[in-house]
Parts: C-alpha cells; sequence; structure tokens
C-alpha cells in the first residue's frame, strides 16, 4: 500500500479517535459526580484542542511523508537486508584486546569493583548538609544524605545530587590565570604577593569578601588573613538574602542570628512567602522536619497544618494546607495584623495598628490556641515583617520550642549593609582591593551592576573561583579553585554542630582549595611550615573544637572519628583565650560563637594554652521596645509605575544560578511549573487571558528601564495582578551548558528591592519544553486524597473504592483483580514500594538521584519538547479546585462555570511515577521477543540486549512509565556541550549500558538490590528456606527512597515483615489507576489534606460506574 | 533509464552503505557478543605460569586473586603482591625484571584480558566464590595452563545451565541433580534475566 495514503488514513483515524477520547472524556467526567477536578495544565482545564491533539500524538508524530517518490516499504527491507548480511560478514573478527592494568601499589581501603562511601558535608548551597559520598575506584560518583547528620538528618536536594557532576564540569577552571591569560601557581603567587603587599600596612583599603564561613577552621583562614592585612573589610556574601532576619533579632532579642527552626516540632506552621521546602534556608532539613509531622497511620493520628501566604505557587505552597493568595506589597500589612491580632489577645502594646482581615483573624484564633506549638516564618527583606514576627513567635511562646535561638542557623550570615558599605568604599576610592572567595556576585547579587563597576574600579582584583564566571572575568588575578569534592572544610550551619568536609579525590585539573591560597597569601604557618588548610583545619580542632567537645583525651581518635562520621557535636559554648590580640575587629555578621572562635585562631600557631576557656554564650533578651524599633522601619519604596508587581524568585532545582552549568537541573522539570530548560514569564491564567496569551507566547516585560522577552507560562496559583519570574537563568560565563539559557531577570530590578512591571504580548513563540503535558491517562484519575477531619472518622475515607469494584473476594487481599493470566509465584523475596502522598513535596531530589545512579542520559530542550526526556522516574503535579468537592455534581462545562476561577488559587498533588512493576505486566504481554519479563521476586525486568526496540511495550503501558532511546547520547543539542571522557568518570560503573533503538525504564534499582545478595553472600547468610530470601526486610534501599528528603518512599520485601509491607496493610494504601487491573507493586497512599474543608459527599458508587466504563 | 529511477537507485546505494558503515561502526562493538572466544590465549606481556604457581607451587587461588571473594571483580593482584615473594625469589629472571621494573617504576602491567564479558552482563565473582564455586568450574584446569586461555564458553546457555543444575527445584525439573558440595546450602541460583542484565 502506498505510504502515503496509509498517512492519510491515519489522519482520519487519528481525528475520530480525538473525538472520541473526548466523549469518553466527557463521560467520564459527568459520571464523577462529588469528584475533585483535576488537571494538569490550564490548557486541559480550559479544554484546549491542543492538549487532545498532543494526547493523539503520544508516541510522536506521524512522519511527515512526501509526494510518495521515497523508497517503499518492501524495498527498504531488501535494503536493510542486504545491509544486515554485509555487517554480519564483517562481524566475524576478533575482538580487540583489552587489557586489566592492577594497581601497582593497591590501597589499603580499596577493593576495585567494590563502592567506598565517605562522609563529607554538600558545599552546594549555605544550607551545609551531611553527606555520604560513594566513590568507585577513587571516582565520587553519587551523592546520598548522611542519615546520621544531626541537622539534614540524610537529606538532600535535587541540587545537592547533581553536585557530583559539577565535578566533571569540562568548562571549570583548568588553572590559575594573571590578567586573563593562563598561568601557573608559582609566578601567580609571586605577583599576588606583590599587588597584596601594600595592604600590609593599609589593610583597610582591602575587602576580602567570602560566602559564609561558619566553621572554626573556615573562620580561622580569614582570621589569619585578617592578621596578615590588619584592618581588611571581611565581607560575607550570599546570593540568597535573609539579612533582615538577623537585623530584626539583634533589636527584639539582642541577638544578631537566625534562630533554628524546627519544623518537626510544630503543629501549625504559617509562612508568609518563605519557600522552606523547597529553596528557603535549609530547604533538605526542614522537609525532613516538616514530613515527620505529616506522616498519619493508624498508630499516629495527629497532623499538623500548614498554611502559606504567598504569591506565587511555591513548593511550600504547593503543599500547603491552607493558601493565601497575596500581593508582595500586602504582606506587610497582613504579618502586622496578625502581630496586633496576636497582641492584642497576649495584652501586649505594639503601638501599631492594622486593617483587619477575616482570613488573619482566624489564623490568629488556630495559633493562640496552640501556644508553643505553632511556627511563623516570613522570607521578607523588611525589617519591621521579621521584627513582627518575631513578636508573633515570642508571644505564642514559640522561642524555645519551635524556635531555637541558641542553636541559631549560622549558614547565611550575609549583611547587607556590610555590602552597601563595601560598594560606597570602593566607588569613594576607600577601598581599593578585592578579593572575592568563591562568590560571584556580578552575576547572582541583586545589585549585579554596582558590583561590576567596583570589580572593575579596583586596582587590585583577585577572585578565587571554580570558573571563569562573570566575577573572575572582571577580575585581575583568577586562583582556580577546587570543587567541594576535592577540598577540606568545616562548617557550623547551626551551632553546636560542625560537619566536617573531606575531600573525595585529588584536584583532576590544576587548581588549589581556596584556603591554602589565602593561607599562603597571609603567611600562616603550621609548626613552623607554611600552612596548608589540612594541617590548618586539624590544628583549628584541636585547639578550639575539642575543647568545646570536652576536651577527649586522645585527639587523634577524636579526630578520625569526626572525619569518619563527617560531624560532630559539641558545646554551644564560646572559645575564649584571655590575651588575644585585641587590634582584630570582630566582623559585624559574627554571632558571639564565631567571634571567639575568631580571636583564639588569630593566636595560631600557638599551641592550645591552659588558660583557654568555655564560656556560656549570654541569652537572648526579648524586649518589646526592640520590637517597636524594628516595627518602625520604614517599608521599602516600591520601583516603577507598572500594572504588575514583579516577583523574582529561585527555582527549586537553579536556585541563584550558580549550577547553571549543571544538565542534570536543567532537565529536572520545575515541580510547580513542570517545564525544562531555561526561564519563562509565569502569568496567571485571568492575566494571560486577558493579554491574549497562552503557554509559549512570548511576552515583553519591562521594568527599571529594561525589558526582557520571556515565554509565558501559565501558572494557576499565581497571584492576578503579580507576575513571577525565575532567576538564575540567562548566564553569560558559566559553561557551554548554562551560557545563553533563559534571560538574566535582574536587569529589571537594578537597584534590587521591589519593583512593577508592565507586559506586553510580542507575537512571537518560544516553545517551552513541559515535560508533563504529553503523557495521556485517558483521564483516569490515579490520585486519591481525603481531608483529615474524614480520615480521622474513617481511615479507609477517599479510598474507598478499593472495597467494592473488581476485586476478587474470594482473595486473602482484595487488591487482586480478575484476572485471565496465572498468578506467579513468588516464594523468596517479593519487592514492593510505597509512596506518600502526604510526606511527598515533590522537591525532585529522587529524579536527579535516579538520573545519576541509573547513568541516565540528558536529551536536552529540543528533545524534551519532542516528549523524549529520558526520566525514569518522574513526578506528577496535578491541580485540584481549592476545597471541597462540589456536592451537585458539577462537571467539567466551560459553558456553565468561570473554569479559569478553579486554577486561582488550587490545591496540588505531587504523585512520583516510575515504573509500577506490575504483577499484570500489559507491557510483558505485547514484547515480541521476551526482552520485558516477569521476575521471581516481582520485578518487571527489561532485558536490554534484547530489546529490538518495538515501542509496543511503551504503548501499552499505562503508567507512560517506558523511555526509548532515540539516539546514542549525548545527541543533537547536547553534543560537544560536556567533555564525553570527563562526564564517562561520573557513571555508575554497576549499571548496565543502553545503547539506541532499546527501550529502558526503572528496575527497582535492581544493581542495588544484587548489591546486597552478594553481601549476603559474602556473609555467608544461609536461607532455610531455601526460596532465595536471603536480604533483610529493609536491607536494600532503592535510589529514589535513600535521597528523598521527606521520607516518601518505603521499599522493601512484601513477603517479609518490612515497613514497606506495613504501608501496604495501611487503609490509606492504593494502586494508582487501580481499574486497569495491573496489579502494581507500586503503591501510593493516600494523600490527607488538614484544611478546614467540610466533608465532601460520599461518590464510591459513582467511582465505580466510572471504573467500570474504563474498564469496558 | 529513467532519471527518477536512477536517483533512487544512486539513493538505495548510498543509503546501504551508510547502515554497513553504521553497523560495523565502532558504535556497535561494545555490543557484539565475545562468547564464542573459547580457546583464546592471548600473549601476555610477562609470561606468568598459573602452572608453575598454581600448579607446581599449590599457591591458593585467592593469595593473588584476594578480590575475588570480595567484589564482582576477579582482580588481577596488584603488582606488590608479585613482589612479595620476588624481592628475593629469581630476581635475575628476565620475567621477574620486568615486574620489579613496574614495581620501581609504578607503572601498571597491561595484562590481556581473557576472559571479556559484554557491557550488558553483570558477574559476580563474590557471590560465587563465597557460596563455594572453585575457580575451575567457569576457568578450568587454570593450574595446569602454563598460559592461561578461556576454558568455557562464557555463554548464556552455559551460565545458565549450570544455574539450573545447582538449585534443587530446577535440577528436578531438568533432570539433574545438585552437586554434593551445595545439598545443604539451599541455594537457589536464580535464572531472572535481572540477576545478570541488570
Amino acid at each position: 500500500m502506498d505510504r502515503n495514503r496509509d498517512h492519510k488514513n491515519d489522519n482520519r483515524e487519528a481525528s475520530h479517535k480525538t473525538a472520541q477520547s473526548l466523549a469518553i472524556s466527557n463521560a467520564l467526567s459527568a459520571t464523577r459526580k462529588g469528584a475533585k477536578r483535576r488537571f494538569v495544565s490550564v490548557e486541559e482545564l480550559t479544554r484546549n484542542p491542543s492538549v487532545d491533539v498532543l494526547r493523539e500524538q503520544e508516541l510522536g508524530q506521524v512522519p511527515v511523508v512526501g509526494d510518495g517518490s521515497e523508497l517503499q516499504r518492501r524495498d527498504f527491507m531488501k535494503v536493510i537486508g542486504a545491509t544486515f548480511a554485509a555487517a554480519s560478514a564483517t562481524a566475524c573478527a576478533r575482538l580487540p584486546e583489552r587489557y586489566a592494568r592492577p594497581y601497582v601499589q593497591k590501597p589499603e581501603e580499596l577493593t576495585p569493583g567494590r563502592a567506598n562511601w565517605y562522609a563529607t558535608a554538600c558545599r552546594t548551597c549555605s544550607a551545609g548538609c551531611g553527606l555520604l559520598v560513594k566513590s568507585r575506584d577513587g571516582r565520587p560518583i553519587k551523592v546520598e544524605g548522611n542519615a546520621e547528620h544531626p541537622v539534614s538528618k540524610g537529606g538532600v536536594c535535587a541540587s545537592g545530587q547533581a553536585g557530583v557532576l559539577d565535578l566533571y564540569d569540562g568548562d571549570r577552571l583548568r588553572g590559575p590565570t594573571v590578567g586573563g591569560a593562563p598561568s601557573k601557581w608559582d609566578p601567580l603567587d609571586v605577583e599576588v604577593a606583590k599587588q597584596l603587599a601594600a595592604y600590609a600596612t593599609n589593610g583597610k583599603a582591602l575587602a576580602i569578601v567570602t560566602p559564609t564561613a561558619s566553621g572554626p577552621a573556615s573562620r580561622a583562614v580569614i582570621a589569619a588573613f585578617q592578621k596578615k592585612f590588619p584592618g581588611v573589610q571581611h565581607v560575607v556574601y550570599e546570593a540568597e538574602t535573609i539579612g533582615a532576619i538577623t537585623a530584626a533579632h539583634a533589636l527584639t532579642h539582642s541577638k544578631k542570628a537566625v534562630p533554628g527552626l524546627h519544623f518537626e516540632r510544630a503543629e501549625y506552621v504559617v509562612s508568609f512567602g518563605a519557600d522552606y521546602l523547597g529553596t528557603w534556608l535549609q530547604p533538605a532539613a526542614f522537609t525532613k522536619q516538616w514530613s515527620s509531622t505529616r506522616a498519619v497511620s493508624l498508630d499516629k493520628k495527629t497532623m499538623s497544618r500548614t498554611v502559606q501566604i504567598e504569591t506565587r505557587l511555591s513548593l511550600t505552597g504547593s503543599n500547603a494546607d491552607e493558601r493565601l493568595r497575596i500581593l508582595p506589597s500586602e504582606q506587610r500589612g497582613l504579618v502586622l495584623a496578625l502581630a496586633v491580632k496576636i497582641a492584642a489577645a497576649t495584652g501586649a502594646d505594639l503601638g501599631v495598628t492594622a486593617a483587619s482581615n477575616d482570613k488573619i483573624d482566624k489564623i490568629a484564633k488556630d495559633l493562640l490556641a496552640i501556644k508553643g506549638k505553632s511556627l511563623v516564618v516570613s522570607d521578607s527583606d523588611d525589617v519591621a515583617v521579621q521584627g513582627a514576627v518575631a513578636f508573633i513567635n515570642e508571644q505564642l511562646g514559640n522561642y524555645g520550642k519551635t524556635l531555637d535561638l541558641y542553636s541559631h542557623l549560622q549558614s547565611n550570615l550575609a549583611d547587607a549593609a556590610a555590602i552597601d558599605k563595601l560598594l560606597a568604599d570602593v566607588k569613594s576610592g576607600a577601598v581599593t582591593g578585592l578579593v572575592l572567595v568563591g562568590v560571584n556576585p556580578a552575576y547572582d547579587s541583586p545589585t549585579p551592576g554596582a558590583w561590576a563597576q567596583a570589580i572593575k574600579k579596583a586596582e587590585v582584583s583577585i577572585a578565587l573561583s571554580q570558573r571563569a564566571d562573570e566575577t573572575a572575568k572582571l577580575c585581575k588575578i583568577v586562583a582556580a579553585s577546587n570543587h567541594a569534592l576535592e577540598s577540606w572544610g568545616d562548617l557550623e550551619t547551626v551551632a553546636g554542630t560542625l560537619t566536617l568536609q573531606q575531600p573525595l579525590v585529588n584536584p583532576i585539573f590544576d587548581t588549589r582549595q581556596a584556603e591554602d591560597s589565602l593561607l599562603l597569601w597571609a603567611g600562616a604557618q603550621v609548626a613552623g611550615k607554611p600552612a596548608t588548610f589540612l594541617p590548618f583545619l586539624r590544628e583549628t580542632w584541636q585547639q578550639q573544637v575539642a575543647i568545646r567537645a570536652g576536651k577527649p583525651a586522645d585527639f587523634q581518635k577524636f579526630w578520625d572519628k569526626s572525619v569518619h562520621d563527617g560531624y560532630v557535636v559539641v558545646g554551644r559554648e564560646n572559645v575564649v583565650i584571655p590575651g588575644g590580640p585585641a587590634e582584630v575587629a570582630p566582623p559585624q555578621d559574627a554571632s558571639p560563637v564565631a567571634i571567639a572562635a575568631e580571636a583564639s585562631a588569630v593566636a595560631l600557631p600557638v599551641a592550645a594554652t591552659p588558660e583557654m576557656k568555655l564560656e556560656a554564650p549570654p541569652p537572648p533578651l526579648y524586649t518589646l521596645e526592640g520590637v517597636k524599633k524594628a516595627l518602625a522601619t520604614p517599608a521599602a519604596k516600591v520601583e516603577g509605575a507598572g500594572k504588575f508587581e514583579l516577583v523574582l524568585f529561585p527555582t527549586v532545582a537553579l536556585r541563584y544560578g550558580q549550577q547553571a552549568n549543571n544538565p542534570f537541573l536543567h532537565e529536572m522539570p520545575d515541580p510547580i511549573t513542570k517545564s525544562t530548560w531555561g526561564n519563562y514569564a509565569c502569568l496567571s491564567p485571568k492575566t494571560a487571558t486577558a493579554l491574549g496569551v497562552g503557554s509559549s507566547d512570548v511576552v515583553a516585560v519591562k521594568a527599571g528601564g529594561a525589558t526582557v522577552e520571556l515565554p509565558v507560562v501559565l501558572s494557576p496559583g499565581l497571584h492576578d495582578g503579580a507576575i513571577a519570574l525565575p532567576l538564575g537563568f540567562g548566564r553569560t560565563a558559566v559553561g557551554k551548558i548554562g551560557d545563553g539559557l533563559g534571560k538574566d531577570v535582574r536587569v529589571l530590578v537594578p537597584g534590587g528591592g521591589a519593583a512593577r512591571a508592565d507586559v506586553t504580548k510580542t507575537g512571537a513563540v518560544d516553545p517551552v519544553a513541559f515535560s508533563q503535558v504529553h503523557h495521556s491517562y485517558e483521564h483516569r484519575d490515579s490520585v486519591r486524597e481525603t481531608s483529615f477531619a474524614e480520615w480521622s472518622e474513617d481511615p479507609k475515607a477517599g479510598n474507598e473504592t478499593l472495597e467494592e469494584s473488581m476485586h476478587d473476594p474470594g482473595k486473602r487481599d482484595k487488591r487482586i483483580t480478575r484476572s485471565i493470566w496465572n498468578r506467579h509465584e513468588y516464594p523468596g523475596h517479593k519487592w514492593g514500594m510505597a509512596i506518600d502522598l502526604n510526606k511527598c513535596t515533590g522537591c525532585g531530589a529522587c529524579v536527579v538521584s535516579c538520573n545519576i545512579e541509573n547513568n541516565i542520559p540528558v536529551v536536552g530542550k529540543s528533545e524534551v519538547l519532542l516528549r523524549r526526556e529520558m526520566h525514569w522516574m518522574r513526578i506528577d503535579r496535578y491541580f485540584s479546585e481549592r476545597g471541597p468537592a462540589p456536592a451537585d455534581g458539577q462537571d467539567w462545562d466551560s459553558t456553565k462555570d468561570d473554569l479559569l476561577a478553579l486554577a486561582d488559587n488550587p490545591e496540588v498533588v505531587h504523585m512520583p511515577m516510575l515504573c509500577q512493576q506490575c504483577d499484570n505486566a500489559p507491557c510483558e504481554t505485547v514484547c515480541p521477543v521476551l526482552a520485558t519479563v516477569h521476575s521471581s521476586e516481582g520485578l518487571n525486568t527489561q532485558a536490554y540486549n534484547r530489546c529490538i526496540g518495538t515501542r509496543y511495550c511503551a504503548n501499552n503501558c499505562p503508567y507512560k512509565v517506558r523511555r526509548f532511546n532515540w539516539f546514542n547520547y549525548p545527541h543533537g543539542e547536547m553534543e560537544g556541550k560536556q567533555e564525553k571522557d570527563l562526564v564517562a568518570l561520573a557513571l555508575n560503573p554497576d549499571i548496565t549500558k543502553r545503547s539506541r533503538g532499546v527501550m529502558e525504564k526503572c528496575s527497582f534499582c535492581v544493581q542495588r538490590i544484587q548489591e546486597v545478595k552478594a553481601l549476603a553472600a559474602r556473609e555467608g547468610r544461609i536461607d532455610p528456606n531455601a526460596n532465595g530470601q536471603i536480604c533483610k526486610p529493609d536491607e536494600v534501599k532503592t535510589a529514589c527512597q535513600q535521597s528523598c528528603p521527606a521520607e516518601a518512599i518505603t521499599f522493601g520485601d512484601m513477603n517479609a515483615a518490612s515497613q514497606v509491607k506495613k504501608q501496604y496493610d495501611d487503609p490509606r494504601n492504593y494502586s494508582a489507576l487501580v481499574e486497569v487491573g495491573t496489579q502494581p507493586a507500586v503503591t501510593y497512599m493516600t494523600k490527607v489534606r488538614n484544611s478546614d474543608r467540610v466533608r465532601a459527599p460520599k461518590h464510591e458508587k459513582h467511582e465505580h460506574a466510572a471504573a467500570k466504563k474504563a474498564e469496558g | 533509464m529513467n532519471p527518477r529511477t536512477l536517483t533512487l537507485r544512486t539513493l538505495r546505494l548510498l543509503l546501504a552503505l551508510g547502515l554497513l558503515a553504521a553497523l560495523s561502526g565502532c558504535e556497535y562493538t561494545d555490543v557484539t557478543v565475545p562468547t564464542y572466544q573459547k580457546g583464546y590465549k592471548p600473549v601476555q606481556p610477562i609470561s606468568f605460569s598459573h602452572k608453575l604457581h598454581a600448579g607446581d607451587l599449590q599457591m591458593e587461588c585467592q593469595y593473588c586473586h584476594f578480590g575475588a571473594a570480595e567484589s564482582r571483580n576477579g582482580s588481577i593482584p596488584p603488582v606488590n603482591v608479585c613482589m612479595n615473594c620476588h624481592k628475593t625469589v629469581k630476581t635475575d629472571s628476565p620475567q621477574i625484571k620486568k615486574i620489579a621494573d613496574a614495581y620501581e617504576k609504578g607503572t601498571s602491567i597491561p595484562w590481556v584480558k581473557v576472559h571479556n564479558l559484554p557491557d550488558f552482563v553483570s558477574f559476580n565473582h563474590s557471590r560465587h566464590v563465597s557460596r563455594g564455586v572453585a575457580c575451575q568450574t567457569c576457568h578450568g584446569p587454570v593450574q595446569e595452563m602454563p598460559e592461561v586461555y578461556q576454558f568455557s564458553s562464557l555463554a548464556m546457555g552455559w551460565c545458565v545451565n549450570c544455574h539450573r543444575q545447582y538449585s534443587e527445584k530446577d535440577s528436578a525439573q531438568f533432570g539433574q541433580t545438585p552437586p554434593e558440595q551445595f545439598k545443604d546450602m539451599h541455594l537457589k541460583p536464580s535464572t531472572d534475566c535481572a540477576a545478570c542484565h541488570h
């Protein structure tokens, strides 16, 4: 048959099917009375025809066929047959010789083929999470959380996971440069010594800018530098600005610090804009804490309530029980309203007035009812707001319970005032020398332009940087510094908990640790020799940490244990050395602990003196006067007079853009927008409709005398009066991947602070690469949810359907559907997974972890647009209307409803989706070559070398979790952007290689299962029942499970008394798309929202009918 | 001849050549199955005799290949293991001098791999060694080989055959009896694809 005619038929069929599926979906939704209306995009909500077109083309568009003159199928087969014959004739040759090169002297702790794990610290952001890094044959290949670490407790976010790839980034600096030309270390040191010589007597004209140095040795390095150049300004710089919290606490509690936060003790969290689960301060640690309050089971019938008051839908907002949508400018008024309400109830006189607000009054009432068990936070830069927040927490008795001013946070000690002063000093000529250590303010500060000018003006500009980034490019001397995995370091991000960072690998390039450079330039000595950082670090710990740790008798043992564990918990007392040099001024940002630590550090290399003693830190002193002072701070001026308030926000993956050359983070879909590669303008659906634009239409955003053109992403939950633009894009000097990707939106607010903007349509289109919209569940609903009130009454709430429809009543397990297939027997292990939708925040750490563990290729934007992303694990994000489901059975009907109103402030469910390892796997039955078969342990295995790439399996998978290798990656736009030889070092050698033309998917991390089995064999475990069950019930941990900061994923043996079995037996447990009868090994736990929702009407019967219909 | 037909023929020829190039190109060397290399006996850089060491001198296999019990890799011994004895034994032999030279200079010896498995198979030595499978089961009478060669086919059928034979259940099914030494260990060697292909 003519190929062309086929195509026409296909088209006809496609359009017919589109109409049919629409009819089905309408019928489905019509019968689902009382069910919540759920949508994955605004287009789907408004029934935009483009959605159904996308769905019909789910496996790709029909190829373009020409005028019929091309090769016909039979001819093609002839040719290809001949080619195979020829190819097989040549394939008889011997393989090339391969070599096995053993070590000359094998390192004692290293066994080729076995991984070593080392504890270290994450330095991708300032949070300072504890890590365990997997090293194979000396190469770090996988980052996991250190479960014993007291702060992060095993949590690592997506950025931290992806950090290991930064190590193998060929775009890092390969050596030092002087005056822009490649140099060597000796001439550079000579040049630096010459340039800095003048400052030895005139230190005041020199400034050293560093990120937060919280560890004692990190501080001591700076102190040594200060000693060499007396009077040198030390300015702490971080891209994230939280200085208002510190400033407010200086006034309210006479302690210049950010209090330690304990979400795990809070029953009620109110956040004004702070995205504490996504990007704010220590998101991984906070997620860990928060999720522990969200766990509900038959044994634990309590649950926290989370209220988010914000402008754009943040990750935290998407997980909040209640969410108020406000403008940025309204925040101050609302916080004050809450403060006034709390003041009135507790008898304090604030001396301010604020307009009353019903919803705030309700929150105040709730908070007052549970004093000491709530937590109020804000991300505001406004000292008055932070002062009011501190006041609210104080009045509610939260200090000492959910907030801790003794074990305060030191992860971000940046001081905006000091930065402003430095910039002014450079401008006035008072400071002529800048040493910039691992910071990039010329890109990621709120005022990059001012920084660029300052660096250009400085006579001496030295950058200690990993990259020739925007800042280093402006500096005359660039000392190439190590990646964190090549460096030593220490941190004290929470006072009293010290984290030790050890290197995993020698520097790959000709780089030098920044601390080494600083110590050398400062002429510091340890034991009479010029100091490098490791002996310096050890000596500092011997002097300062050991005394705080109770003077261990054997310091070597203490040190070894600290390095091994990666952390040490010590007293919160300050180290005081009488007679320490008085001329060194304490840095402005420092906490009392830190000041004392520095004072002692300057005395280096003098050995610990007997007079050294500990001093209890002064208690915080709360005064109402301080609060009043804070509240008197005037509100920040809003620049410009545009129609919309402008929100610039860090994304969960890229934050402030430091890792903009990391392809994993670009390809990780944003948790809320589900877009990849590049930034966009978030417009609320109503705003976009008013402007006449839809997703991917380009708009021009005008503010601050600049215009930025970005494609639109329709963003449910965003306030109609605001537009939100992601930070971290549009870099110019980060590397081949990040350069020119997206737009830098800081230009819209050149002075930093708040601004208004105008938005106009340009008429251009720039497709945004979304990851979710192109998979179709044919309108089947895979989410189950309920409210806390309902669940408390009935633990099966929201999950009632399981009891009834389609289940085999004779079976022990009601979930086993009737089937025409013989059931599989699992005499040994039966692997299963349960994902708690109540804990999952959608942060994406599992996605990146899976990518790295399984060597999943990055495909690039154009391929994502062709729905060819390779992620084995994805997180589906569903929006639904807020509040109870309509009792009267309202349907999706654009003629009756204002559908866009549903997207004003929707509720969100994040649902991780991976291969469900079905017992009745639809993929297995259609594979013509038995490449995908069922294992005796319940795995749906994929033998890649057997796969011939028919893609039937993907077509037949109701969960859309199979991924086809269209190419050998890197391919297309990704080609040449990474150095293959270098990136190959990051690959996991325990994973099978997949080439193009092969289907791949989640394997339940079968390599980890096999690794545990090998361990069991080495330990000589005997399996008495001869059924192969030699792993302990919870012994195997999949990559996604291990990395989940929320502990939402449990994995284990369903045939044993495992955690996952317990979850499986919980009434909340359900199988996704149970109506298709696949009997997945992955199950989910019903989402429970702790909202004030009234009880929704029961709707099992409708569910039943709908499911039946879908089945038929 | 019709010019269009001519173009088509040229196109076909080009396509055939292109596919031939692609198939025989480097992309596919990684997945070429090298299982039928039975008897492969490459020339090694140093003429080390297993017959002398493992046979005549009766040294334990795992004295040198100590990684086999610990790791998936069988482990070629590091040079310092050779030097444990050869610091004093036969130091004047030209072959030993090669080792001593590599040891002095810190350069690795490029032994030619005899047993090559394709990239899509994982074989874990430690799982087999720790369950008591003798090295010779797969590697043959190494103690009699002056030069090591590939004794077994290492083909999938060969692997699976053994896995079936050693399993109590499967061995009955296939009319085989498990070897005596494994009788009480209740082993169940897997025949799942993912046992090796992962």
